[in-house]
């Protein structure tokens, strides 16, 4: 294999590196440098219409509206605890997440965006707490304990959520806000009694998908523009496409960066995970 | 056993393409074909998920059953059949799939591999691109060319250095490059310079070989034949066989039964690397007039080999008569219905009729030696 000397960084690398990168400091900057991730997973939609869907959002064709939820009737159950109404749904991100895990386009977005419109916010994932999904099930979907904890977990309006984050991932990370967006697992005693026992409960059942637990979500009432988007993460199916539809439609996109899969020796990289973390850091 | 229930990031009919697999084992759910850096993605997938994945066209599902030993890292190789089109209409064939249990569709063809060998197919196929692309003047061809490569391996070092030299304005694509690579800069043009002049002066694999590949069953003494006769001419000799034995237990000899298991287990999962392999061994010998390839028991590992060494490469059966084969592994204190039925030698009327000459198991080794060289040229 013919290699640059830019050979790609692969996790073993990461793990080596990271700590070189200029976010880490010995105490977290008085402003959580973190963004904001939101991927496509959801249905109904061809592979094809995602990808020109992105062109035509990086392109300030279109905007980042509300879209149907992949679980609607755990969003629904969510929703209408937080007194959400039905015409009146939010647009989803998280804190330095691009969840759905396996999506194959991301959006790394600007906390700037929420300035425009927030709704509120959870502490973990609405929907799967609504739901009883994986470590949330420790509370009954439809048990009022369960209606309780979002709402314990949650707030409305802008709130002082900047001030909040900044403050649990410094108690659960110290200094690491990288550790926070890789989903490394929070300091227990850093949590509220709800999500502690979430983790437990994951623990305890063997769950290893946990970081949505603890991962605050962010609802916007306003929708995100192009600039609001700091990258673009494409699996490497999904890159190949994007790059010939931006190379056939002539456009640049001078400010953006691609965070692309890719594939190699050692398998399949679905994103660059080391660059997904940078930017979801915050990384300039 | 493990069962292939979806591909994920499914690859489109212009793609030549490595997917990460969902496998069903033991009635859970994982995912196969990622890094160790990405495979924290794959974690909990459930039933619920895959649905929402299928969905949304972020995944396809699957039903393919595979007998690969369990913790063997699987994906998914597809190549389309745009990029078929277009890999011949810039004369770089896309490879013949030699992998388990291949599937065809409108638009186009997968099967179950290994990571290495699923590599192997992008990288060597890219490498032969790029080889074409420097020995390429007309600019509609190189684009063309640059474009095929962008749907196989489109972060690859060559394929930047590709797009960049025919880009209707370099600087431009530099650009985009510097926005998608880490570690792409304006010194970076250096760099593909040199790679392209590089690729301008060294050989592609496997062109200054004469490869002369022999395929005929237990029993036929094509072992003996091959041999003789290169001894007797002094040619070069590599064998599958010999492959496969040094993927077994080292200091012992195998028996024929186990021979025969893992050389069909070799050919499902790693036939690229088994030829690949084969064929560097060949190279070695490559001062040799010729190098006869034996042990060819598969129509379509010979189909890679035509397709590694397209215009150097001839093929040759040797044939005897059922009832000299049963009496010779009776002779060995072989069960004759037993080799005789086994995925190993199943093939070899097919191997028969596609070879460039039959040799009968009795033919004058010298005969034979002269008319094979005849053959090669």
């Amino acid at each position: 294999m013919t290699e640059f000397p830019y050979e790609r960084a692969n996790h073993a690398e990461f793990s080596k590196v990271w700590y070189l990168l200029p976010m880490t400091v010995n105490a977290l900057p008085p402003v959580l440098p973190i963004r904001l991730g939101h991927a496509f997973p959801n249905p109904p939609a061809s592979e094809m219409d995602w990808i020109q869907w992105a062109i035509a959002f990086l392109d300030g064709k279109t905007e980042l509206d509300a879209r149907a939820a992949t679980n609607s009737a755990v969003v629904a159950r969510a929703e209408g605890w937080l007194g959400i109404a039905p015409d009146q749904r939010p647009v989803y991100s998280y804190a330095g997440c691009l969840h759905p895990a396996l999506g194959r386009i991301g959006l790394v977005l600007s906390t700037g965006w929420l300035t425009r419109g927030l709704q509120g916010g959870s502490r973990c994932d609405s929907g799967g707490l609504a739901g009883g999904l994986g470590g949330f099930a420790c509370i009954g979907p439809h048990h009022a304990e369960c209606k309780a904890a979002l709402l314990d977990l949650s707030f409305a309006g802008t709130h002082n959520w900047r001030d909040d984050l900044h403050t649990e991932v410094s108690a659960a990370y110290g200094a690491e806000v990288q550790a926070y967006v890789r989903g490394d697992e929070p300091v227990l005693a850093s949590l509220d009694d709800h999500r502690r026992r979430f983790v437990q409960y994951a623990h305890a059942k063997g769950i290893t998908d946990k970081r949505r637990l603890w991962t605050w979500e962010f609802r916007a009432t306003s929708p995100a523009k192009n600039t609001d988007v700091y990258a673009i993460a494409l699996a490497h199916e999904a890159f190949k496409l994007f790059d010939e539809l931006r190379r056939d439609s002539g456009l640049d996109f001078p400010d953006l960066r691609v965070i692309s899969g890719s594939v190699g020796p050692s398998a399949v990289h679905h994103f660059q995970e080391l660059e997904v973390v940078e930017a979801l850091s915050g990384a300039p | 056993m493990t069962r292939v229930v979806a591909r994920l990031d499914p690859p489109s009919s212009k793609s030549f393409a490595m997917s990460p697999l969902v496998v069903e084992r033991d009635g859970k759910l994982e995912v196969t074909g990622f890094t160790e850096g990405s495979a924290h993605r794959g974690n909990d997938l459930d039933q619920n998920k895959l649905h929402e994945l299928i969905a949304a066209g972020h995944a396809t599902p699957a039903s393919v059953e595979t007998n690969f030993p369990p913790g063997a890292s699987l994906v998914g190789i597809w190549i389309g059949r745009a990029f078929g089109a277009l890999a011949s209409e810039i004369g770089v064939e896309a490879p013949p799939l030699v992998v388990a249990m291949t599937t065809s569709d409108d638009e186009g063809s997968w099967g179950v591999t290994s990571v290495k060998d699923a590599w192997l197919y992008l990288d060597l196929w890219v490498g032969r691109a790029l080889a074409r692309f420097v020995k390429t003047a007309a600019t509609d061809e190189r684009r063309m060319i640059a474009k095929a490569m962008r749907w196989a391996l489109p972060l690859d070092p060559r394929t930047l250095a590709a797009s960049w030299s025919s880009a209707e304005q370099p600087a431009r694509e530099l650009q985009w490059q510097r926005q998608v690579v880490r570690g792409v800069s304006s010194a970076s043009e250096q760099q593909m310079r040199a790679l392209l002049e590089q690729t301008q002066r060294v050989p592609e694999p496997y062109q200054n070989l004469k490869v002369v590949a022999f395929s005929g069953g237990t029993g036929t003494h094509r072992e003996a034949m091959v041999r003789t006769v290169t001894d007797a001419r002094g040619w070069g000799r590599v064998s599958f066989r010999d492959a496969i034995v040094r993927r077994l237990a080292a200091g012992r000899v195998p028996s024929k039964a186990e021979l025969m298991r893992t050389g069909q287990l070799a050919v499902d999962m790693e036939a690229m690397s088994l030829a690949v392999e084969v064929l560097g061994f060949a190279e070695a010998q490559s001062q040799k007039r010729i190098v006869a390839v034996d042990s060819v028991r598969h129509s379509k590992v010979a189909a890679l080999l035509k397709w590694l060494a397209p215009n150097n490469l001839s093929r040759v059966a040797i044939t005897a008569k059922t009832e000299v084969r049963v009496a010779r592994l009776r002779d060995r204190h072989l069960d004759p219905d037993a080799i005789l039925a086994d995925p190993t030698e199943k093939e070899l009327d097919v191997l028969e009729r596609e070879a460039d000459v039959n040799f009968a198991d009795d033919a004058d080794p010298i005969a034979v030696a002269d008319q094979i060289s005849a053959l090669a040229g």
